[in-house]
């Protein structure tokens, strides 16, 4: 029990251990997952916003370069408003006259200050050199400074075209929006309109100084406006200022009047500050920007100062960089697309976001890498910061976990003692009555049978203390019993030994009987079966010449037999007299015996009375065997007709009959045991058997005779039970007696 | 020894076997002393015994002297080596023997 309850405590222990192992790890996958998912789930979220950031960023850059583009198209547009309008009311600004004279000033022109100043722009005429008068023509190192038209190279219609052209004073005055205030200009350098008849253009321009000598019908912006239809707009690649501005852009459109083209508008305006507006542009820690023409794929700007990136170095047509997945961007960019894609850099993975503008075919572009340090610092420091929490908490829970074990351990340790101390207890009150009980046995077979166990107990032991006190009990009285019975056998025991003493005493033992009688030699055994036996034989001098033998066998063995044979012995002897016959006599003793014979025992007898003298043998038998009689040289079992057994039954009469012996002649009695000896094959000595010993014991005298049958039929019987009474008896008859006359 | 009873009637027949002396004569003397109530008949068959000693002629006695007064009794298969007992002994002329 002790063991099962400490194995329990130690598997509820191990169990427990477990479980807060468990759940400790638990906690700690749970936190580490918390952490992972936390910071996966920041990451999203930091690049989801950065994404947001980047597309809003490329919006934002586009529309405003849009708006800084507008500002030239505006202009140009004006222009060409207010030239539409002059060209369709020729009448109206003519005075309806065709050919309207000019003011004599207005065919000089130079390169310095105009005759007319708006505001800091100066407004003036650029012509081909072929309309120029020779004459007039100024050069300064190499470049026409002044000149002066000639008249008589105009057509009528350059010369009113010219003079309409006046009028669009106002409207290329417009270019003072531009003006900042302080002396400097944004976004527009020139604004201008080209008359198609003659090439001539007018225009409005910050610089103080400008070209005089001028085919603006040569220049591209001019030539690729007039391919336009009416509406239309051209903007031109960036190209360098032709007065070493920077780099400028120009925005023309065609001027249609009744179908006709009249001439062409533009503004050019330097694009350093849409350039500066992308350079500038700084996302996150390691983001950019780039301005993009689709025209020709080409960079136009380009935030990114890192010469080996990618963009750099395809900056004159990103097509070309071999790299697929920008490739596949550029062609959605090119398709006029906006949106954001993620894409792989400079072998790093980044968002590229794209918004085009919509006055011309640029593109701005803002790219960030995915693990950008702004996106990726942020990640650390909230892992970090998730990690310290997490550190945190496991310590909490292995401080509680260690407390938890440490109260574990002090409770099993109460328990275990309790345990102990119980189970000792209960094991006491179970042994304690054991221990009783086994020294009470120890006791009890050590012989002191008045050893009492006392068992206080309420259980089965006080049961089985009670039982060893009741068997103590039954014992003593058993072995108290056996003393008394064992001590009257030993009495009874001995009593037979006397009994059998007196017995055998009452038989004549003492051999030579009569030593001082010549005329016979007689001996006689008898071996009882029992301690006292049934048999018996007697021999005694009736008178001077008359000798009595008698072999006899009651029925029945032991104690009651012995006594029946004392009575016939007695009686036999007593009724043999000289002159009496053996009839009488054994009729007498019978009805004697029957008298006291309640026990239904009966006796086998056989007299004999020799008369010494004359060798006649008297005899009676009752039921008794017949006797071997050697007459010469064999014995011969002599036929006598038996009576009935004696005590058997009241009024029986016996006869006696007579033989005659001779001297030498021997007779030899005996009873049943000896023939019916029985050996361990059940064959029985029989009388055969013994007249054989007889015979072979023909000369032999009566002593040795019975000692040589007596050995013979121990042969016979070896090793088997003696199961009667052995008595023989035999007689010789050596002499007649002499009678002294 | 084995002793077969058989009651049929007043009439009651026991078979004997084997040996009949001092050992088992008490066995005998058992069953003529307490089945003989309201016998008239008594057969003894000694057609399988094969040894009678005193202490078996002693109960035979017994059970001639208890039908004398209620009845007949009658000995019957004796063999030779018996009848040579019963001679000698006399209990030929006491016995109504069968061979």
């Amino acid at each position: 029990m002790l063991s099962i309850s400490l194995a329990s405590i130690l598997l509820l222990g191990v169990a427990s251990s477990f479980e807060i192992w468990r759940i400790r790890q638990n906690t700690t996958d749970g936190l580490k997952g918390l952490n992972d998912q936390a910071a996966s789930d920041a990451t999203d979220a930091l690049r989801t916003q950065k994404k947001e950031e980047l597309q809003a960023m490329a919006e934002n850059k586009s529309s405003l370069a849009d708006t800084s583009l507008n500002l030239i198209l505006n202009q140009t547009n004006l222009v060409a408003m207010a030239a539409r309008e002059v060209y369709s009311n020729q009448e109206f600004y003519t005075h309806g006259q065709p050919d309207s004279e000019l003011p004599v000033n207005a065919y000089d022109f130079s390169c310095n200050y105009p005759p007319e100043t708006l505001g800091t722009f100066s407004y003036h005429l650029r012509a081909p050199r072929s309309l120029m008068e020779p004459a007039s023509i100024v050069e300064k190192d190499g470049t026409v400074i002044k000149a002066r038209l000639d008249e008589t190279r105009l057509s009528d219609e350059m010369r009113r075209e010219l003079y309409l052209a006046r009028y669009l004073e106002n409207a290329l005055g417009g270019i003072r929006n531009f003006d900042n205030g302080d002396g400097t200009y944004s976004g527009i350098g020139a604004t201008y309109f080209c008359l198609e008849s003659s090439g001539i253009d007018v225009l409005a321009d910050t610089l103080t100084t400008s070209m005089v000598e001028y085919d603006a019908r040569e220049s591209s912006w001019y030539k690729e406006a007039a391919k336009l239809k009416d509406g239309e707009v051209y903007w031109s690649h960036p190209i360098q200022d032709g007065s070493g501005r920077g780099v400028a852009l120009i925005c023309s459109m065609p001027v249609y009047v009744d179908g006709e083209l009249v001439g062409v508008a533009g503004s050019g305006g330097l694009i350093e500050n849409i350039q500066e507006m992308v350079q500038s542009t700084s996302i996150g820690e390691s983001g950019y920007a780039f301005l993009l023409n689709t025209g020709s794929m080409n960079v136009i700007a380009n935030a990114n100062p890192d010469g080996d990136s990618e963009i750099n170095r395809f900056k004159d047509n990103l097509l070309d960089s071999g790299n697929e997945e920008l490739t596949a961007v550029m062609e959605k960019i090119r398709e006029g697309e906006s949106g954001i894609t993620q894409v792989t850099l400079d072998g790093k993975e980044s968002y590229l976001a794209y918004s085009p503008l919509t006055t011309t075919s640029w593109v701005v572009v803002t790219v960030i890498g995915l693990n950008d340090a702004s996106i990726v610092t942020h990640i650390n420091d909230l892992q970090e910061n998730i990690s310290t929490i997490t550190q945190q908490t496991i310590e909490d829970i292995n401080v509680k976990i260690r407390l938890m074990a440490g109260l574990f351990v002090v409770i099993a340790l109460v328990i275990t003692v309790v345990i102990i101390f119980l189970s000792n207890k209960f094991a006491r009150r179970l042994t304690q009555p054991i221990y009783t009980l086994t020294e009470g046995a120890g006791q009890i077979s050590g012989g002191n049978l008045d050893y009492r166990i006392e068992v206080e107990s309420d259980d089965e032991t006080a049961l089985l203390g009670e039982a060893f006190n009741h068997m103590t009990d039954s014992l003593k009285d058993y072995i108290e019993n056996l003393s008394r019975i064992t001590a009257e056998k030993e009495r009874i025991g001995t009593e037979l030994d006397i009994a059998k003493n007196i017995q055998a005493s009452m038989l004549p033992c003492i051999f030579p009987a009569f030593p001082d009688r010549t005329e016979f030699d007689i001996y006689a055994t008898m071996d009882p079966a029992k301690e006292v036996g049934g048999d018996f034989y007697d021999f005694f001098m009736v008178d001077e010449r008359h000798l009595a033998i008698v072999v006899a066998d009651v029925s029945g063995k032991g104690v009651p037999a012995a006594l029946f044979m004392v009575i016939g012995k007695t009686l036999i002897k007593d009724h043999t007299k000289p002159e009496s016959d053996l009839g009488e006599v054994f009729t007498e003793v019978n009805e004697l015996l029957c008298e006291s014979n309640s026990e239904g025992l009966f006796i086998t007898a056989f007299e004999g009375v020799l008369d010494l003298v004359t060798g006649e043998l008297t005899f009676v038998n009752a039921g008794h065997e017949i006797p071997y009689i050697c007459k010469g040289n064999e014995y011969e079992p002599y036929k006598i007709r038996a009576g009935f057994v004696l005590a058997g039954m009241e009024g029986m009469r016996y006869r006696c009959g007579s033989m005659q012996l001779e001297p030498g002649d021997k007779l030899f009695q005996y009873t049943d045991g000896v023939t019916e000896a029985t050996n361990q094959e059940k064959e029985l000595y029989g009388m055969e058997r013994l007249r054989e010993i007889l015979c072979r014991n023909v000369d032999a005298k009566p002593q040795k005779l019975l000692e040589s049958v007596k050995e013979d039929i121990d042969a016979f019987v070896g090793e088997a039970l003696q199961f009667d009474d052995i008595t023989m008896l035999c007689l010789e008859y050596k002499e007649r007696m002499k009678v002294e006359e | 020894m084995n002793i077969t009873e058989n009651l049929n009637g007043n009439q009651l027949c026991l078979s004997l076997e084997g040996r009949l002396d001092t050992t088992t004569a008490p066995e005998l003397e058992k069953v003529t002393k307490s089945r003989l109530d309201g016998v008239t008949e008594l057969v003894i068959d000694m057609k399988g015994l094969d040894y009678l000693s005193s202490a078996g002629l002693r109960v035979l006695l017994g059970a001639q002297k208890t039908m004398n007064k209620q009845g007949s009794m009658k000995v019957t298969h004796v063999n030779e080596t018996i009848m040579e007992i019963f001679e000698v002994t006399g209990f030929g002329d006491i016995l109504t023997i069968e061979k």
